[in-house]
């Protein structure tokens, strides 16, 4: 029998597991276009990933995430909105990288993994079902400015 | 279908926050969200508190018969606490390993299941920066697991090399796993 867990699990995902990992702090939201790699992949090949790739639409700081109504919600949202930002390339936003720190341009830049703690999850419209995004479309054009329209990671339980 | 994936690097961290055994209550959110499931449980009212019980008779197949930690007291056969028992265990790694010290049986009978309870531990108010919910009391299970119970080469989550329990004579438990997704796919 696999080992039954409460449903509570959920709200200790999402409080403790989650978002104690540094979301509750100023972090950063990185866009990417195409098909979206494993975490694993990311950390084993930063180079492949930094903002040289033209894959690389647009990075988002200060993103602040809390779990609402004292934790009594089965999700995380962020609550603290990135500035608009203008999108360092032109493409279409699939996927995207929540750090746990709040990573700089030159980070981003560096072959150094800005940091070995994140997760990976898709973009979408406001109608998808993206854990970032954006009103309307998830197209990104080079130096035009994109504001991200919400962020959620929800905990289900069966 | 879309796909939510933690780092390697980010899992052991994520288990230890959720398991949280050498760390208090987190102030920063409410019950049960900020409660670590084996909450260290020093035997006052500074924390939460755990138990694992190994219990006798027919497992339950959901939580809704287990509702405050007094629920199936008479099919308790061994229980371990934290605060003193559970030294041995392993909680910064992905599967979390759980150990015990040995504890003598408290009645004897066939080990057929367990259970993992997290409890308020006796306080109300504010403690930790957590304001229980009004009505709770220390039997109020906040986070709980069970699974199943038998012997060694039969396949239970917890395999005992003699399921027959024996009052007064020491048990520990060694090695139970417990692996954590860190990646998820959804609609």
């Amino acid at each position: 029998m696999t080992i039954l867990f409460h449903s509570n699990i959920r709200h200790l995902m999402i409080g403790r597991g989650i978002l104690a990992g540094g979301l509750t702090s100023a972090s950063g939201i990185t866009i990417y276009s195409g098909i979206q790699p494993t975490a694993a992949a990311i950390a084993a090949d930063w180079p492949t990933y930094n903002s040289t790739n033209a894959k690389f639409l647009a990075h988002f700081t200060g993103a602040v995430w809390s779990h609402p109504l004292s934790g009594t919600t089965t999700f995380c949202s962020i609550t603290t909105f990135p500035a608009a930002t203008p999108a360092d390339k032109t493409g279409t936003g699939s996927w995207c990288i929540l750090w746990m720190t709040n990573p700089t341009g030159a980070q981003l830049l560096s072959s150094t993994l800005p940091s070995t703690q994140f997760i990976i999850g898709p973009v979408s419209n406001l109608t998808g079902n993206g854990i970032v995004r954006f009103a309307t479309n998830t197209d990104f054009v080079a130096g035009v400015s994109r504001t991200i329209g919400d962020g959620t990671i929800g905990a289900t339980s069966t | 279908m879309a796909t939510i994936d933690m780092s390697p690097a980010f899992g052991p961290g994520y288990v230890t926050r959720m398991l949280g055994y050498t760390l208090a209550a987190n102030s920063s959110v409410g019950y049960p969200a900020g409660a670590p499931m084996l909450a260290p449980g020093d035997g006052g009212t500074a924390n939460q508190k755990t138990y694992l019980s190994v219990m006798k008779g027919t497992i339950p197949i959901d939580f809704s018969t287990l509702v405050n930690s007094t629920s199936r007291s008479a099919d308790k056969l061994i229980t371990f606490s934290t605060g003193t028992d559970f030294s041995p265990s392993a909680t910064t790694v992905n599967p979390a390993i759980i150990s015990t010290n040995y504890v003598a049986a408290g009645a004897p009978g066939i080990a057929t299941w367990f259970w993992i309870y997290t409890v308020y531990n006796g306080y109300t108010g504010s403690l930790n920066g957590l304001t229980s919910p009004a009505g709770v009391s220390d039997t109020t299970l906040l986070h709980q697991l069970i699974g199943t119970a038998g012997a060694v080469g039969s396949g239970a989550d917890l395999e005992i090399p003699d399921t027959n329990i024996v009052a007064g004579n020491a048990y520990r438990i060694l090695n139970l796993r417990l692996q954590f997704p860190t990646t998820w796919t959804f609609a």
